[in-house]
This record gives structure tokens, sequence and C-alpha cells, in this order.
């Protein structure tokens, strides 16, 4: 029994792990790949920081006015005027960011107005996770690697605890906690073109959903528009802020500007770029195209990221804290992860209850086993991965950047019928070890579950709002100001109209 | 482009045994992503690692063809020979299914031993300049190809290895951590930064150009101006190399009797235990009672010694601070 089990190894979960256990609580962190091998290693965008009170403020204003009216305006407050501290704490723990003479610089990032984005070159994702990795091995949080979360363990309403898979034997376990951090990043899966890991797979918003809890924004998922044709990888922010041009479905730094500066700066950029489609950046210009980035809702919690579920916490990607509204800004994103990881961290080390060790984890892991049994029992592969790869192409053409009322309505039926499809495939193979027939079923069904909330969000929001764009309703509707709630029933995802905010 | 993947599943390196999986893909989808297809739809028992798919997480490292590769960022054209990529564990790494390493025991063990956090020492600003050579540390994505080639490692299992020995250089190189000395004891231990033979293969194969053999010679170089030599911990090779330094730098050549006679701790001790061996030597005439003459080179040889000194002075400085 730990007091803390933090689920997910990207920079939330890491920033979240170590909070809690600087809070005094034993911590356990469980991630389906090592840390250092999360989707946040390849984030390059920065952390907006402003340096300043007036900076802060004009922060503010634009993470309000991006969102459009449905950013919560008490976390962008509370989360803009900690993001100074946040990034010094960042940089005392050991991330080298760069700095004018000694003095940490604020770079513009693309779409975001004001020079306040701190950064490490390009490579600011994986500075920041090695960092905050560090801190977990230096204070000694107990890190179950290649473990894969199945499901939550709720008993009499609150949650205290996670089954999971164990990736390399097939084990499972019931993981008892008195509070438990969820903090597993978003669904890029189920989109494609995308900047998707393959890890992407929206676990912890699908299981938080399946224990009841209220999900929230789902409608509300950004494209990036410079994602290397062909690819995963995100030309960085900071690259199109420092002046490379994006027109015409390609990024060209050469004549705008200086090769030395870019090498300097974006030396991991060109190398990749050029790994992946042969394109020297300095001197041609690199195919791109638009591709799904972020999902800016999650599991509806609060700005110390409570959701609905007494004991369960989110953070990251994952959670619907309401910071970005109808719209993020780049150099936000890193910004919320972190300092979310942290808040979510503290609160659930201050969910002091007994909690007494019950059988409710034994009992939801036997349950889990029957339904593996049966799942390692029947066909799966190939036909898995179509449904998975029609989902991804789906969910681009109708629920992507543009949308509308019948796409939407066709997009929720037909996610509905593979959910069904889904349910009579499985593993295709009985194997124990390292069954990634299994992990791929397994995570077919996360997608679907979510995928669907979004689809169904998206044809209730009958506005266009943000980077929610209805050709239908072209037009942002006064009258639709309020956030947007889904929780799982019966026939599908339900959704509701926000009353007041949590 | 028709591929066939030869997979190595089972056998023994020395015998390995393959399955064949044949693919259609494009030649410019890289090797992961064309390993992740045949995975998803013919066999999802195949057995290897990988998240990012562009080059970030390190965790997608593969031998491919005899060449060891990150293999996200390497495409299926230029990597197939007549139609054929053979799928192999990269050496040394020891293996848990398929090619699926134990990297617990390869890299993270050794990684994690160096990876304790920064401790403040509350001091001066830095400069970026002097965090540049942390931020290129930490484009390491600890892939493991420099561990890969190294000729240690190959031999000897336990020694460090230079990924784990850049994550060591990242520490001992940031001007804002307060326990530089005893990072660079700790990396003096056995297996530790001594233990490079500089075959410069490290260099080589990373595949970012961090050059992590130049970052173990630095590191050393740093170890030395805080006085922690080859042999740390063990006295009789500090002694050693003290002896070695002082004869070379003040003589101009190697004096093997004051160099035996200080290794053994000095003219008594050092005297007894190399008596036999001195005497030995004497009757046989490979050595002489004659005091040695200086050599005519000798004082630009201790030029080039201040000199190194010198450019070390700001170190020790830092260090009696
Ligand atoms: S130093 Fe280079 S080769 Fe070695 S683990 Fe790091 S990135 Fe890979």
């Amino acid at each position: 029994m730990h007091d803390v089990l933090v689920v997910g190894g990207g920079i939330a979960g890491l920033r979240a792990a170590v909070a809690a256990k600087g809070a005094g609580a034993s911590v356990a962190l469980l991630t389906q790949s090592h840390p250092t091998r999360s989707y946040s290693v390849t984030v390059q965008d920065g952390i907006n920081a402003p340096d300043s009170a007036e900076g802060c403020d004009g922060h503010i204003n634009d993470t309000l006015a991006a969102g459009a009216g449905l950013n919560v305006a008490s976390v962008v407050t509370s989360i803009c005027r900690e993001a100074a501290a946040l990034v010094e704490e960042l940089d005392r723990l050991g991330v080298p960011f760069n700095r004018v003479g000694s003095v940490i610089d604020r770079a513009p990032v693309s779409g975001a107005g004001e020079s306040r984005a701190t950064y490490v070159n390009d490579i600011t994702g994986l500075a920041v996770t090695q960092t905050l990795y560090e801190q977990v091995i230096g204070t000694g949080v107990d890190v179950y690697e290649e473990w894969l979360a199945l499901s939550l363990v709720v008993d009499g309403g609150e949650c205290v605890g996670v089954v999971a898979l164990q990736l390399a034997t097939g084990a499972l376990e019931a993981f008892d906690a008195k509070a438990v951090v969820l903090a597993t990043g978003g669904l890029r899966r189920a989109f494609e073109p995308s900047t998707s890991s393959l890890h992407c797979s929206g676990s912890g918003i699908a299981l938080a959903y399946r224990a009841g809890a209220s999900l929230v924004d789902m409608e509300f998922v950004q494209y990036y528009p410079a994602v290397l044709s062909g690819s995963h990888l995100a030309l960085s922010p900071l690259l199109l802020g420092a002046g490379a041009v994006l027109e015409d479905g390609s990024v060209r730094l050469n004549g705008t500007l200086d090769s030395a500066l870019v090498e300097a700066r974006f030396p991991d950029t060109l190398h990749r770029v050029e790994a992946l489609s042969g394109v020297n950046m300095l001197t041609e210009p690199a195919p791109v195209q638009s591709g799904m980035s972020r999902l800016l809702g999650g599991v509806d919690v609060n700005v110390h990221g409570e959701s609905s579920i007494p004991g369960l916490f989110a953070a990251g990607e994952c959670a619907g804290n309401g910071f970005h509204g109808a719209q993020g800004l780049n150099g936000n994103f890193l910004l919320v992860s972190a300092a979310s990881g942290r808040s979510a961290g503290l609160a659930a080390a201050a969910h002091m209850r007994s909690v007494a060790e019950g059988t409710a984890g034994a009992q939801a892991a036997s349950g889990v086993r029957a339904e593996l049994d049966a799942a390692l029992a029947r066909p799966g592969g190939a036909p898995v991965s179509a449904l998975r790869t029609e989902l991804a192409s789906l969910m681009h053409q109708k629920a992507g950047e543009s949308r509308d009322a019948e796409g939407l309505s066709e997009a929720v039926q037909r996610i509905r019928a593979m959910r069904e499809e889904h349910a009579q495939l499985g593993a295709g193979s009985t194997a124990r070890d390292f069954n990634f027939g299994l992990v791929q079923y397994l995570e077919a069904g996360t997608l679907l579950d979510v995928a669907e909330t979004i689809a169904a969000s998206a044809l209730e929001r009958t506005e266009s709002r943000g980077v929610h764009r209805r050709t239908d309703h072209p037009e942002v509707d006064a009258s639709q100001g309020a956030r947007q709630q889904v929780t799982r029933s019966e026939d599908g995802a339900r959704v509701s109209r926000e009353t007041g905010a949590a | 482009m028709e591929i066939t993947f030869k997979f190595q599943r089972g056998g023994t390196r020395a015998q390995p045994e393959y399955v064949d999986y044949q693919i259609d893909v494009p030649p410019e989808m890289t090797v992961f992503d064309a390993l992740v297809a045949v995975r998803e739809t013919q066999d999802g028992t195949l057995a290897f690692r990988g998240n990012c798919s562009v080059g970030f997480c390190g965790d997608c490292t593969l031998s491919v063809n005899g060449a060891q590769k990150v293999t996200c960022l390497v495409t299926v054209g230029k990597t197939q020979k007549d139609g054929v990529i053979t799928v192999q564990p990269i050496r040394y790494a020891p293996v848990e299914k398929d090619v699926m390493h134990d990297m617990r025991k390869f890299l993270w063990d050794k990684v994690d031993t160096f990876a304790r956090g920064v401790v403040p020492n509350g001091g001066h600003p830095v400069t970026d300049e002097e965090l540049r050579p942390v931020r290129k540390a930490m484009r390491c994505t600890t892939c493991g190809l420099c561990d890969e080639g190294c000729t240690v490692i190959d031999v000897n299992l336990d020694f460090y290895g230079p990924a784990a020995l850049t994550k060591l250089y990242r520490f001992a190189f940031d001007p804002r951590d307060g326990i530089t000395a005893e990072r660079l004891r700790e990396g003096s231990e056995l297996h530790g930064i001594w233990d490079c033979v500089h075959c410069w293969e490290a260099t080589e194969h990373c595949p970012f150009g961090l050059e992590p053999t130049h970052l173990i010679m630095d590191t050393r170089d740093r170890a030395i101006a805080y006085g922690i030599k080859s042999g740390y911990g063990n006295k009789m090779l500090e002694r050693h190399y003290d002896a070695f330094e002082e004869s070379i730098s003040g003589k101009g050549w190697l004096d093997e009797r004051s160099v035996a006679l200080q290794t053994y701790g000095g003219l008594i001790k050092g005297g007894i235990k190399t008596l036999p061996l001195g005497l030995r030597a004497l009757r046989k005439g490979k050595a002489t009672l004659k005091p040695h003459y200086k050599r005519p080179g000798a004082d630009h040889i201790r030029k080039i010694f201040d000199r190194y000194n010198r450019s070390n002075a700001g170190l020790r400085k830092e260090k009696q601070r």
C-alpha cells in the first residue's frame, strides 16, 4: 500500500510523484515504458513564464483570449502566476535553460504573441523529463516500469488503487493506494496525421470514465500546423517563433534564419528532419502538414487536480482543468503539465484517509483477470489493427479540424459499432509475456471509448469556438459559453452543459 | 516495396533462429514503423521496444542487417539488402525475449547510479556559456548505441559504459551542482571513467554526435584537476601514478627505480619489497646503482607539464572553494 500512486511517467506524472514524495507521502510511479521514454521527451515547445508582473498579466490575457471564454479563470491565474517560480525551480533542479548572459532567456513561440517562452534549445521536453526523473530516482519513489494500468479500484465511491498488467510477465496486480494520480497523457493514436507516440492511447481518461468520473471539454482537439509530412515529428513552435516561415505546406529556414543560429539552437530538429525525410533544412524547405497534437479536455478536475471521484486526481494532458479553454497557446502545454502535476501530487499527498487494507483491489483484479483471459482466447491482430487505423482516419476526417453534424453523428454511430466489433476481438495469442497483441487490443478499447466522447461532445456543441470548428455553425454562439461534461451511460457517452465550474 | 523481415526469435547468439515476416511498405517508411506494422497485423507476440517514433525516446535500438541503429531514424529502403532486413538484438545486451533487451541490466541500473539530481550549491548565477556542456550531454536519448559499440563492455558487462558516464559528465560539468568532487570520486571507482580504453568507438557510434568518448576524457581531466587519479581508492596505484608523473616531469624520462620504490611505499617499505627484484635486475645488468643523468629534453617536458597545470588552475581553485 502506498499513500500515492501515480500512473504515467511523463512530465506531469514525474512532477506529481516528486511533489507527493516531497510532502512526505510514500509514492509509487507506474509507467508503461521507462519514464525517459515517454511522449514528453519529444516535446520541443518552450514553457511560457514571463519574469515580470506586467508580463504575467499579458500571459493571462493572451491565454484567456485564446481560450475564447471557456477557460476557468482561476486556474489560468494561479498557473500563470506560479510559472516563473516553476521555471526557476526546474532550473535549480538541473534543467539547463538557455540564458542571455546569466538571465534565463524568453523567446517567442509561434501564435503566442510576446517573447515569454523559456526553453532548452530544441530539447525542452527531454531536459525537463530527465531532470524530473533524476529527482524521482534521488528521492526514492518506487518506480514500476512497463506496467499498463487497466482499471481503477473504486470502493464505496472512493478510488483506492489501480489494477495493472506487467508487460514482461503478464502478471496482474492490484496496487492499493490512498490516492491515485492519473497522468497518462493524450490519445494521439486516435488521429492520423498526428504527433503521436505509440503509447498515446488515452488510457487514463478511459479508466476514469469507465469508473464513473466525469470528463470535460472533450470536443477541443488541437492541431499543430507544422508536423513533418509522413512522420509524427512536430517542428518546434520556437523554430517558427524564431523566424522560420510556414507557407504552402512547408517550413523554410533559408533566407530567413541564420544557419549558425539554427545549428546552435535546433541541432536535434535538423538531425531528425534529415533522418526522417532526407531534407537538409539549412538549404531546403521541409514538407509539413497539419496534425493532431493536443487534447484540451480530459478528466474533469479542479485546480488541485481533484476529479469527481474522491481519491482520484488527474494531471497533464489527460486532465481537463480548464486552463486552455477552447484553444491552447504554444508554450502553455509543458507549463500546464508541470504545474498541474505539482498541484495534483500535493493534493493527493494531503488526501489523508485511513484506507483499510480492503479486498476491493483483489476483487477488481480477479474481475480484470477473467476479462483478460477471455480476451487472450479471442482472435486479434490484423482486425484490431484495422479498427485502430480506421478510427484514426475517421476521427481526422469527421472529428478533426473541421466538423459538421452529419459527419459527427456518423462518427458517433460508427465508433459505437466499432466498439461492438472490438468486443468480439482479442489478443490473438495466449502468450503471457510481452503480449503486444493484448496491449494493442486493450489500447484500441481505450481509444474507442475516448474517441466516442470527443465526437459526442463535438456534436453537441453547435457553434464554432476556439479549435472546435463547425462548418454548419461557423459562428460563436454566446449562449453556449459553458463547458460540457461527458459521463458514461448505458447507451454511450452522455454530454451535458455545465452549470457551475468545479 | 516487398520486404522480408528475418526476425531473430530464440536460439542463441551463436546460433540464432529466425522467423520470416513479409510486408509491403513504402521504401521511405522507417524500419521501426514497418516493424510495428508487422507486429500489429501479423504477430502480436513479436517482442521489441519503441514508443515515440521520432528519435527522441531512444527505445527502439536494434541491430538491422548487421548495423546497430535507432530504428525509427532509418528507412526501410536504405536498410534493406535484396529485399531482406535481418533483425537482431544489439551485441552485449542480455536479452529478455526475441530482440527485447534487458535494459535494466544493460543500461538503466548504470545510468541511475549517476542520476542523482543536482544538489544546488547556492552559488553564483551561471552563464549560458557555462551550461553548454550540460545541454549537450542532455541531448542523450539513452539509446545505448555507444555502449553497444564499447570495446570494454564487450569483455566486461560491469563497466559503466559511455551512456552512464555521459550522465556523470552532465553533473560533473554543471556549475550549479555542489557535490562535484563526490561525483567524480564515484565515477572513479572500479568500472568507471578510468576503465575506458579510449578506443573512440562510442564517439563513432553515437547517432546524435554527442561524442561520448570525448565526454569521458573531459571527465577524467576534471577528476585529475580535483586531485582524483586513475586507480582512485587503491593507494598503491595512486602512488604509482604520482611517481610516474614526478619522474617524467622532473627527469624527462621514466626512472623505473624511483617509480618502483615510491609505488611500493617509499625508500624503506618499497626498498624491502622491491629488493629481490632489484638484486636480480642488478645481477642481469638491467639496472645500475649509478645515478640517472638528466635527459637533454627534460626542461621542455617540464614546460609541457607546467602549461597543463596552468590551464587547469581555474579548476583547482574551484575545487578549493
Ligand atoms: S551518448 Fe549517444 S549513443 Fe550513447 S546513449 Fe546517449 S544518445 Fe545514445
